[in-house]
């Protein structure tokens, strides 16, 4: 057995480079769209998440528990079924709006699948802000919105874009599962060319496993000294 | 160190149309009840409070923890819902859900215990903001005045640092200019230097005797016996949620008549 | 009133979801199957790494560390798929294993990484002088684990280990893409038999949202018990 994993390992190299040669621009074709699935969906999962978590945030009483049982229904269902109810049922419902492809669709799930977790990032950096702060400034005859946007936001950016790269790179992850409604991203790629080189399963997918790598561990790092920073730098300032 | 004195605040006395003793507080038959939770009780946090405060005149409230003081305070810009009364400010009806709250609490300003400076701001910034952001001042206006009114509380030189980079004393000393720069016809205080080394108690107790001797209309919350004693044209004892004795403070401190206000004072000495 | 229940019964036929009971028993039992075993495994792998992490050891800390960061850096469903095709390819006895048990390995590898991160937290929360104790007192470091630090360790990081948890049978759905039987394929099953995407796909996300919501009562229930004990994570 060790002999076989072995061979497997030392066998030639010129063949391994021109494989490479021949799945790598297929590759990064779908890498790009991987990339272009994640922007539309931090784009807008940004959007619904920050609105709805500025609305939690806030203890306003008829928001916050609507937006928590869309939280825990986002959090409790899995994204490949998320995607085919979106996909297969939504559509299903004959309302014109709905009937979208593929990719419209892949697009929607994604958002919705990050707004759950920018909601909860967003709703927790605003609530992390003191009272005292809401405090002064309604004091001085600000009003909540006036508060919220000179006072609150700019307080807890500092605690929501490292946050918020973490979730990019979940993000990232989760457009591998759109391959199976039929989006030519990465993994669809990988797929294809796998038909082409059925001998080389096994490699093209650590090609296409090195590319994701290649973009998520330095976000990853990036968001990690991020956190540190801002976890040290609430106490020494300037 | 820098010293307040000789501070010229009657730039910040702007009270159009107050004249000397006429009530510019209002408070009349305030009551407001935490409801009954499943851990405890509900509790009367102000029970039936009545008290007019002239223009001008300095009113400290004291009384021991829990007494309502700070609550009463709180109510006057709104802070805290009150049940039922109502609350009249220099002809802002505070208890009618009509009145604009903003643009009211623009007129009345309050010292917080923890200062609630915007901790993103500069002190200058802190000072500059409200007036543009709220009262709609120009920038170079805005400057101006936080410039003075930073300099009048021995701030100017340290106007560019955070407020994590300034001592509580400072920090409280910007907050007073902040409120000031405003131009308030009130000035509340609640517990102003309870959260303030001792040093640096002084310092602020005798900006706000400057303060009140300009003309101000103050409403004190403090535990500072002396300076109720030195500066308070009334003094207030609160206990339980309401009022138990009223008087100038030659009457409250040395004539009490109440058994209540005489052991709190033998306590606090 | 009858237009409403008829609304809702071309909506969601109940009966058609009734011919598929036996379907989605099967399925709801590959998934929790698959579910336990990898929790199971991954809580074991996950110690074993969280140890090789913070032993100090160079050659034991690098690998457990670079593997972590290799496993949160790609696609769960990109390491089923390697697992699915490499490990017979490497290993051709594995080739006749049923699918399910590729997938646990697969899942067990991925959620490993996860756990032994909780894991190290939850370690490395207890104060140092608990260990310096039981180093005192004469403990081996095996006895030092067993009797003092892990026990806890743990009680702090339950809460983080249910929600991993939750977030484990959630990856189960896609064993269904590498042929495993489990609660979506037996959705896709009733659909392609009858084309009716919401009876498949609705009730699909209904039981798996009750499953979420057992381990979140589940959770608070532990959260409640622990409330009282004086544990506390650091933020």
């Amino acid at each position: 057995m060790i002999g076989q994993f072995l061979d497997f390992l030392g066998a030639d190299l010129a063949h391994y480079w021109k494989i490479a040669a021949a799945v790598m621009p297929a590759l990064l074709k779908g890498f790009v769209e991987t990339l272009k699935l994640a922007l539309v969906g931090i784009l807008w999962g940004s959007f619904l998440g920050g609105t709805l978590g500025i609305l939690r945030g806030q203890h306003i009483r008829v928001a916050t528990p609507l937006i928590g049982a869309y939280l825990h229904l986002l959090r409790g269902t899995p994204f490949l079924v998320q995607l085919y109810v979106i996909y297969f049922v939504l559509p299903n419902t004959g309302y014109s709006w709905l009937q979208w492809d593929s990719q419209t669709a892949a697009f929607v799930s994604l958002g919705i699948y990050t707004s759950s977790y920018v909601t909860e990032i967003v709703s927790g950096a605003i609530r992390a802000i003191p009272r005292g702060q809401w405090e002064g400034a309604f004091a001085l005859g600000f009003n909540r919105l006036k508060t919220l946007r000179l006072i609150i936001l700019p307080q807890s950016i500092g605690l929501i874009l490292p946050a918020l790269g973490g979730v990019y790179v979940t993000l990232i992850k989760a457009t591998s599962i759109v391959s199976v409604v039929g989006i030519v991203e990465l993994m669809r790629q990988a797929d294809i060319s796998i038909v082409r080189f059925p001998g080389d399963i096994l490699y093209i997918y650590f090609l296409a496993g090195a590319l994701y790598f290649a973009f998520c561990f330095p976000v990853l790092m990036i968001v990690g000294r991020l956190e540190e920073r801002s976890k040290n730098g609430r106490m020494v300032r300037a | 160190m820098d010293g307040p004195g000789g501070i010229d605040l009657s730039a910040a006395i702007a009270a159009p149309g107050q004249s000397p003793g006429a009530i510019s507080i209002d408070i009349k038959s305030v009551k407001k009840r935490y409801p009954a939770t499943a851990n405890s009780a509900g509790i009367v946090a102000l029970d039936d409070v009545s008290l007019t405060v002239k223009s001008g005149e300095v009113v400290v409230i004291i009384g021991p923890s829990g007494s309502g003081k700070s609550t009463l305070l709180r109510t006057i810009n709104a802070l805290e819902k009150i049940d039922s009364g109502t609350i009249v400010v220099n002809g802002d009806v505070v208890t009618n859900k009509a009145t604009d709250l903003p643009a009211f609490r623009s007129k009345v300003g309050m010292v917080f215990q923890h200062f609630n400076l915007f901790l993103h701001k500069t002190a200058m910034e802190n000072v500059i903001l409200p007036q543009v952001a709220v009262k709609r001042r120009s920038r170079a206006e805005a400057e101006a005045n936080a410039g003075k009114f930073l300099a009048k509380v021995g701030m100017l030189e340290r106007a560019n640092n955070y407020p994590s980079q300034l001592s509580g004393g400072q920090q409280q000393r910007v907050a007073i200019a902040r409120a000031l720069a405003m131009n308030p016809q009130v000035m509340l205080f609640d517990e102003a230097t309870s959260a303030l080394d001792p040093e640096t108690v002084g310092g602020v107790l005798d900006l706000m005797r400057e303060l009140a001797g300009e003309g101000m209309t103050m409403v004190v919350v403090t535990h500072e016996m002396h300076f109720a004693r030195e500066v308070a044209d009334r003094v207030v004892f609160m206990d339980a949620g309401a009022i138990v004795e009223m008087g100038t403070p030659e009457q409250v401190f040395r004539n009490a008549q109440s058994e209540r206000t005489r052991k709190f004072l033998s306590l606090v000495g | 009133m009858e237009d409403f229940v008829s609304a809702i019964q071309s909506a969601y036929n109940f009966r058609i979801v009734g011919q598929y009971v036996d379907e989605f028993a099967r399925g709801i039992g590959h998934t929790v199957t698959a579910a336990a075993s990898a929790l199971v495994l991954s809580l074991v792998f996950g110690l074993a790494l969280a140890l090789m992490r913070i032993s100090g050891r160079r050659f034991l800390s690098h690998p457990a560390a670079a593997y972590i960061q290799i496993i949160r850096s790609t696609p769960l469903l990109l390491q089923i798929y390697i697992v699915y095709f490499g490990l017979p390819a490497v290993f051709p006895s594995m080739g006749r294993l049923p699918e399910i048990f590729l997938g646990i390995i697969a899942l067990t590898m991925h959620t490993g990484a996860y756990m032994a991160e909780i894991i190290r937290s939850g370690l490395l929360s207890v104060p140092s002088g608990q260990r310096e104790g039981a180093i005192a007192v004469g403990m081996t470091t095996f006895q030092q684990y067993r009797y003092v630090i892990l026990p806890q360790g743990i009680v702090n990081i339950i809460p983080a280990l249910l929600g991993q948890t939750a977030i484990l049978i959630k990856d189960t759905s896609l064993l269904s893409l590498i042929t495993v039987f489990d609660l979506v394929s037996a959705g896709m099953l009733l659909n392609s038999d009858r084309v009716r995407p919401n009876e498949a796909f609705l009730t699909i996300a209904a039981i798996y949202f009750v499953i979420y919501l057992l381990v979140l009562f589940l959770s608070r229930l532990v959260e409640d018990r622990l409330a009282g004990r004086g544990w506390r994570v650091p933020a």
